[in-house]
C-alpha cells in the first residue's frame, strides 16, 4: 500500500531494493534502498511547491526528522543493531540499514515503524513478512491485493506502475537447494537468488514477493 | 427536340422526386427544435456501395443490428435495411420537436415494402393501435410508435417530462387543533443520583453481517414518478402521437432554406436554445435549484441556432457547420472582426509542426455576449424579479471592462512543434555474481512534447506585476527577461514578455537565448496565411502525432502508427474573419489517397486495424 501512495507523488521511474544477507548462524543484514533519482526534477519541485493534488509533501528537514525516527525506533528493536541510513537529497536514493541476530526480528522492526508512522484510523496489521528457521527462510507477502486496482486507475497511475520496480535478494553463505517462486531467478554461485517485479505487476497478481527458500 | 425532350425528362424528374419529398416533409413538425435530412442518392452518386457492404466491419454493424430484429435474427441472409422494407435509396428525415410537456423524436422514411415492416413491428410486440382518421396503420409501444402508409413510415418516440416530485404525495395531512391549550405545571423531584456502576460490557460475537442484514425495501412514497397517474401520462402520449402522424404542411420557408443549403449527404439544423432547455428537463434539471438550471440552459443558448452538413468527397471528409446568434448578443459589434498578431509567426517553429491552433476574437464583443448571456439568464429567474439588467450597470463600479479589453486583445497561438529531449543522470544498479548490487551512474535522454503558446497583451505593465506576485508566491523563479514555472509538472516551463506578446513555452533555447528573433525555421508562408485569415483556425498533423506519441511509450502499435500514416493526412478546422452574426466554419479530415472516396477510406482505416483488412468478398 506504501508503495502505492509513493506511485501518486512520482511521475517518473523510481526503485525499491530489499537486500538480505543471512550467515550461517541464522544472524544477517539487511539494505532497504529506496531510489528515485530517476523523478529527481520532479520531487525537487513537489518539495519545493509543498504540495500535489491536495496531498501536502514534506519539506527536507521534516524528511530528515522522520528518518532519525526511523533509525531511533529500529535501534530501539532487540535484536536489531548498527543501523545506519543514507541520504541523498541530489539523487533522491535513500538507503536504510542495519544487522539482525535473527531475520524473524524484522518483522517486529516493521511493525513498529508502522505502528509509528501510521497517522490512519485503522490499526496496523501484524502479519509477519519473514519466518526463518535453520535451513529455511520464507518471505511473505501478507497485503491483500484489489486485482481490479489496475484496471480501473487513470492511465498516468498505470505508467507510474508499470515503470515502478521492486527486487528482493536473499543471499546465503551456502547453497540456496530450493525456492518456491518461479519468478525468481539463481545467482551462478547458488547463494544468492533475486526476484525482480513492477508494482503493475504485483498489483495484478501476476508476481509475487513471496518465496519459500531451501539452504 | 432533343434538347427540349431532354429538359422535360429533367424538370419531371426533379418535380417527382420533389414530390416524394414532399410526401415526406408533410409530416415534419414546421419549426422542430432539430431536423436532420440524410441523402442516400448524395453518397450513391460518390461512392459504390457494394464496396462499402463488402468490408468486414460494415457487416459486423449489420449483423449487430440484425440479431435485433427477431425476423431476421435466425436467417443465414445478409442483412441490409431493405430486409426491413426501408427504401434506403431515397431521403429520410429525423426530427425533435418540443411539445408542451415533452419531446417527440422521430425517422420519418419512405418504404419499399410496407407489408414487410408491418410484419417485422408485429414481430417486435407492438400492438395496433386504432386511430381514427388516420392514413396511417400504428403500432404503438409505451412510449415508442410506427406508423405505416401511403408508402412512407414514421418510427417515432414520446418521452415525457417527469412530473415534480411530491414527496407527500398520496398522504393525508390533518392537523387536529387544540382549543384548550394549558400550560401544565412541572413538578420538580429532587432525586438522589446513585453512583454510576459501570456494567459489563456484553461481549459480541463477530458475525457474518450478511446474515442479519435486512434488505432495505424502498417505500413507494420515495419513488420519483408516484405521483404520477397513469391516465395522464397515456393521455399525453396519445395526444402526441397523433399530432405527430396528421399532415403539418411541412418545415417552415427558413427551415427549408436552411436544409436547402446543404450539398452533403447529411445536413442537420437545431434551435440550440430550445434543445439545451428540452435536455435539462429530460435530465431532471427543472428539479434542481426550483427549475433555475432549466432557465439557466435554455436562457443561455436563446437565440442561437446550429446548422451542419456532412460530406464525404474524393479524398476529404467535410463538416461544413454555422453557428447563429443574435446581433443583439454583440450589441451589434462582430465577433469575428479580429486579427492574430503579425508578430507571432516567428514564434511558431515550422519544422516538425504537429499542430496549431489559432484565435482572433474581438474581445468588446465576446465580452458583451458574456454580458449578455448572464443577463438574460437572471432576467429569465423569477427569482430574480426581473432585476437582472438594473443591477448590471453597478457591476461596473466593480469591473472596468475597458480595462478588460485593453489588456487582453482577444489573440491566440498554440503550437506544438516537435520533441524536445533533454538528458539527466539517474543512478542504476548491477548486480555481480552474488546479485550484490553495484551503484552506477548513467545518462538517460527524456522526451516532452515541444510547445510555444502567446498571446497579445496590451497592458505589458499589469501583466509584468502577475508574474511578479507568481514570483512572490513561489510558483516562479525569475531570470531577467523571463520567468520559469516551479510547479511540479515534470518539464521545465518558462514564460516571458516580448514587446507586446506573452509567451509560454518549454522550449528553453527560444525563451532564453531567442526571445527577441524567434525561430530561424518559422512557419511556413501557406499555414501562415490560413491562420492570418482566420478568426480560428486548427491544423493538426494526426500521423505525425501518433508516431511521436508511440516514441513516448503509449500502446499504439506499429501497424496501427503505420496505417495512420499511410492514409490519413491532416485536420484542419477554419472560421474566416469578419462574418457578423453567423459564424461559419469548414473542418476537413484530409486523406493521403485524394481519389478515393472518404467514407470509404475512413471504413477501410477501420476494417484494417480491427479486423485485418478481412471482407466478405474481395474488392
Amino acid at each position: 500500500m506504501l508503495m502505492v501512495i509513493f506511485c501518486f507523488f512520482f511521475s517518473s521511474c523510481f526503485e525499491i531494493t530489499e537486500d538480505i544477507t543471512i550467515n550461517a548462524d541464522g544472524s544477517g543484514n539487511f539494505n532497504l534502498i529506496l531510489n528515485a533519482s530517476e523523478s529527481k526534477d520532479n520531487l525537487a519541485n513537489y518539495m519545493k511547491v509543498g504540495e500535489v493534488d491536495g496531498k501536502k509533501i514534506p519539506g527536507q528537514s521534516e524528511l530528515n526528522h522522520n528518518l532519525v525516527k526511523l533509525k531511533f525506533i529500529l535501534q530501539g528493536i532487540s535484536g536489531l543493531s548498527n543501523i545506519s541510513i543514507e541520504k541523498d537529497f541530489q539523487n533522491f536514493i535513500f538507503k536504510i540499514s542495519g544487522n539482525f541476530s535473527e531475520l524473524n526480528r524484522l518483522n517486529a522492526g516493521i511493525i513498529q515503524v508502522a505502528e509509528a508512522f501510521n497517522t490512519s484510523e485503522f490499526p496496523v496489521p501484524r502479519d509477519h513478512n519473514f519466518k526463518a528457521v535453520p535451513g529455511e527462510v520464507q518471505r511473505f507477502f501478507p497485503y491483500p491485493i484489489d486485482q481490479t486496482f489496475y484496471d480501473r486507475t487513470k492511465s498516468s497511475v498505470q505508467y507510474i506502475l508499470d515503470e515502478a520496480r521492486v527486487t528482493s535478494i536473499f543471499r546465503f553463505s551456502e547453497k540456496i537447494k530450493s525456492f518456491s517462486n518461479s519468478k525468481a531467478k539463481l545467482s551462478p554461485s547458488g547463494k544468492a537468488v533475486m526476484l525482480k517485479a513492477t508494482l503493475a505487476e504485483i498489483s495484478r497478481a501476476e508476481k509475487t514477493l513471496a518465496n519459500k527458500i531451501n539452504y | 427536340m432533343k434538347t427540349i425532350l431532354s429538359t422535360l425528362i429533367f424538370v419531371l424528374f426533379t418535380s417527382l422526386n420533389l414530390s416524394f419529398a414532399q410526401t415526406l416533409q408533410q409530416f415534419l413538425p414546421a419549426n422542430p427544435t432539430a431536423i436532420v435530412h440524410i441523402k442516400p442518392a448524395v453518397l450513391q452518386a460518390k461512392v459504390n456501395m457494394s464496396e462499402l457492404e463488402s468490408l468486414e466491419i460494415v457487416h459486423t454493424m449489420m449483423d449487430g443490428v440484425k440479431s435485433m430484429i427477431p425476423s431476421v435474427s435466425n436467417s443465414q441472409d445478409e442483412f441490409n435495411l431493405s430486409a426491413l422494407g426501408i427504401d434506403t435509396n431515397r431521403d429520410m428525415y429525423f426530427y425533435a420537436n418540443s411539445e408542451e410537456g415533452g419531446m417527440v423524436t422521430a425517422l420519418v422514411v419512405n418504404l419499399t415494402d410496407g407489408a414487410k415492416l408491418e410484419q417485422n413491428v408485429k414481430e417486435l410486440n407492438y400492438k395496433a393501435k386504432s386511430i381514427a382518421d388516420s392514413q396511417f396503420k400504428t403500432f404503438a409501444n409505451n412510449d415508442q410508435f410506427i406508423s405505416i402508409g401511403n408508402g412512407m413510415a414514421i418510427l417515432g418516440m414520446l418521452s415525457k417530462d417527469p412530473e415534480p416530485f411530491d414527496p407527500y404525495a398520496g398522504m393525508d395531512w390533518e392537523v387536529e387543533e387544540r382549543e384548550d391549550w394549558e400550560e401544565e405545571e412541572v413538578e420538580v423531584m429532587e432525586e438522589e443520583i446513585e453512583e454510576a456502576v459501570e456494567d459489563e460490557m456484553p461481549e459480541f460475537e463477530d458475525h457474518d453481517i450478511e446474515e442479519d442484514e435486512e434488505i432495505v425495501e424502498v417505500p413507494e412514497s420515495l419513488n420519483r414518478y408516484q405521483n404520477e397517474s397513469p391516465a395522464l401520462n397515456q393521455e399525453w402520449l396519445d395526444k402526441n402521437l397523433m399530432k405527430s402522424i396528421l399532415p403539418t404542411g411541412g418545415l417552415s420557408l427558413s427551415k427549408k432554406a436552411k436544409l436547402a443549403k446543404g450539398k452533403g449527404v447529411m445536413t442537420a439544423w437545431v434551435d440550440y436554445g430550445e434543445m439545451m432547455s428540452s435536455i435539462s428537463s429530460m435530465a431532471g434539471m427543472d428539479m434542481i435549484a426550483g427549475g433555475m438550471m432549466e432557465d439557466l440552459y435554455g436562457n443561455m443558448y436563446k437565440g442561437m441556432d446550429a446548422y451542419m452538413d456532412l460530406q464525404f468527397n474524393d479524398g476529404e471528409m467535410v463538416i461544413e457547420s454555422e453557428y447563429g446568434y443574435p446581433k443583439s448578443l454583440t450589441r451589434g459589434l462582430d465577433l469575428t472582426d479580429a486579427k492574430v498578431n503579425p508578430k507571432f509567426r516567428k514564434y511558431i517553429k515550422g519544422d516538425n509542426l504537429l499542430g496549431v491552433y489559432s484565435m482572433a476574437l474581438n474581445p468588446e464583443a465576446y465580452g458583451n455576449i458574456v454580458k449578455e448571456t448572464m443577463l438574460s439568464v437572471m432576467d429569465g429567474m423569477p427569482e430574480t424579479m426581473g432585476l437582472g439588467r438594473d443591477l448590471a450597470p453597478l457591476l461596473g463600479v466593480i469591473i472596468d471592462e475597458q480595462a478588460i479589453y485593453n489588456f487582453f486583445k482577444g489573440d491566440m497561438v498554440v503550437a506544438f512543434t516537435g520533441i524536445n529531449s533533454f538528458e539527466k543522470t539517474v543512478t542504476t544498479y548491477e548486480y555481480d555474481e552474488d546479485f550484490n548490487p553495484i551503484e552506477k551512474e548513467s545518462t538517460v535522454e527524456s522526451k516532452i512534447p515541444e510547445f510555444t503558446a502567446m498571446m497579445t497583451i496590451g497592458d505589458r505593465t499589469n501583466m509584468q506585476r502577475i508574474l511578479n506576485i507568481g514570483k512572490k508566491m513561489g510558483v516562479m523563479e525569475s531570470y531577467g527577461k523571463y520567468f520559469q514555472v516551479m510547479a511540479p509538472i515534470g518539464f521545465d516551463l518558462f514564460m516571458a514578455i516580448e514587446n507586446d506578446i506573452l509567451l509560454i513555452s518549454n522550449d528553453a533555447q527560444l525563451i532564453t537565448h531567442n526571445l527577441s528573433t524567434g525561430y530561424a525555421n518559422k512557419v511556413g508562408g501557406e499555414e501562415w496565411k490560413k491562420i492570418k485569415k482566420s478568426s480560428m483556425h486548427l491544423f493538426w498533423n494526426l500521423p505525425q502525432t501518433m508516431n511521436m506519441a508511440s516514441e513516448f511509450g503509449f500502446p499504439l502499435g506499429e501497424e496501427v502508427v503505420n496505417m495512420s500514416q499511410e492514409s490519413i493526412k491532416e485536420i484542419t478546422w477554419t472560421t474566416p474573419r469578419k462574418q457578423g452574426s453567423n459564424m461559419a466554419s469548414t473542418m476537413k479530415m484530409s486523406f493521403v489517397n485524394g481519389k478515393e472516396n472518404s467514407l470509404k477510406l475512413i471504413l477501410k482505416f477501420f476494417n484494417d486495424m480491427f479486423f485485418a483488412g478481412n471482407s466478405r468478398t474481395s474488392m
